[in-house]
């Protein structure tokens, strides 16, 4: 389990290791959405392999996009599960934590 | 040559500058069209139905003269062509009119229309016209409209757009504490209920 390196700055990119693969993670401020969105590319070989994920609470936010890489949660720091707000512009990394787990990982 | 019905219609225009009005020695006919039209809708069974009404441009058709020299014992107004030739004055003045594409006054013996083009001019030469200018020209009603201009306050940048992408290079995640690995389990526990409530459906 690992806590991604975010931050509220409205468009980053940023390379990082989840379990043995190096990811490019980018992070987008939608504006008109009002969500965030994250997009996977692999590192070493430069192919998109998700684009545009929603940063919502409650979901695995990479079952629909892309399983292999592993689950992905939105987790509200500032409130308990069933009412958490969704990440505002300045939210993400502060309030919002996005945690990855491997493909094969049950929380402990 | 037709009897005549009138010789005091008149054509205005101009600005307060360069007002303008003409008359012509001899008007045989005005035809007057006034149109509205109603817009149908065809429905897949039954009649057509109509659902508005709108109202075209009024049209006229005058035909009317001028002579070369003007009518034996009839006082012209002020308004009628002078020269030596008026029909060929009268001619070259109606095809100035018809090519500047402007709007213009016509009063007729019915109306007033306040804003006429000429959209068809047709002369008549034959023996018993050719000391005169016989004319039929075509009118049609110019509707102005005017259009309103809104100025909208400029959009305010989003906090997206004033920034550039920003490389962060490589980054590290960092284990979980203790409150997120929490969060984290009740997240996955409760994914785990609903997809066990759902049947499996969503998996």
């Amino acid at each position: 389990m690992i806590t991604l390196p975010l931050t509220s700055d409205p468009y980053r990119t940023f390379t990082t290791v989840l379990g043995e693969v190096r990811y490019r993670i980018t992070t987008r401020w939608n504006e008109r959405a009002s969500v965030w969105t994250a997009d996977f590319i692999d590192a070493e070989t430069d192919v998109p392999l998700a684009r545009s994920i929603p940063i919502v609470l409650g979901a695995d936010l990479l079952k629909s996009f892309c399983p292999k890489i592993g689950r992905l949660f939105a987790i509200d720091m500032a409130a308990e599960l069933e009412h958490g707000t969704e990440a505002g512009v300045d939210d993400l990394g502060n309030r919002i934590k996005v945690v990855w787990l491997a493909p094969d990982e049950v929380p402990e | 040559m037709p009897q005549a019905v009138t010789v005091t219609r008149r054509w205005t225009g101009g600005s307060d500058t360069s007002a303008w009005a003409r008359s012509f020695d001899a008007v045989e006919v005005e035809d007057h069209v006034f149109e509205t039209e109603v817009t149908d809708s065809p429905v897949e069974t039954g009649c057509s139905i109509s659902d508005h009404a709108y109202d075209r441009p009024d049209k006229l058709t005058i035909t009317a003269a001028v002579g070369v020299l003007p009518p034996p014992g009839k006082e012209l107004d002020q308004y009628a062509l002078e020269g030596p030739n008026r029909a060929a004055a009268a001619y070259a003045w109606l095809q100035r009119m018809r090519r500047a594409h402007e709007p213009f006054a016509v009063q007729t013996g019915l109306d007033f229309f306040p804003s006429m083009v000429i959209t068809a001019l047709r002369v008549k030469k034959d023996s018993k016209y050719e000391n005169i200018l016989y004319f039929t020209v075509d009118l049609k009603q110019v509707i102005w409209v005017t259009t309103q201009v809104v100025l909208f306050p400029a959009k305010p940048k989003t906090k997206r757009a004033v920034a550039a992408k920003k490389d962060d290079g490589e980054k590290s995640g960092s284990d979980p504490d203790d409150a997120i690995k929490v969060k984290v389990k009740k997240s996955f526990l409760k994914m785990a209920l609903d997809y066990v409530q759902k049947g499996g459906a969503s998996e």
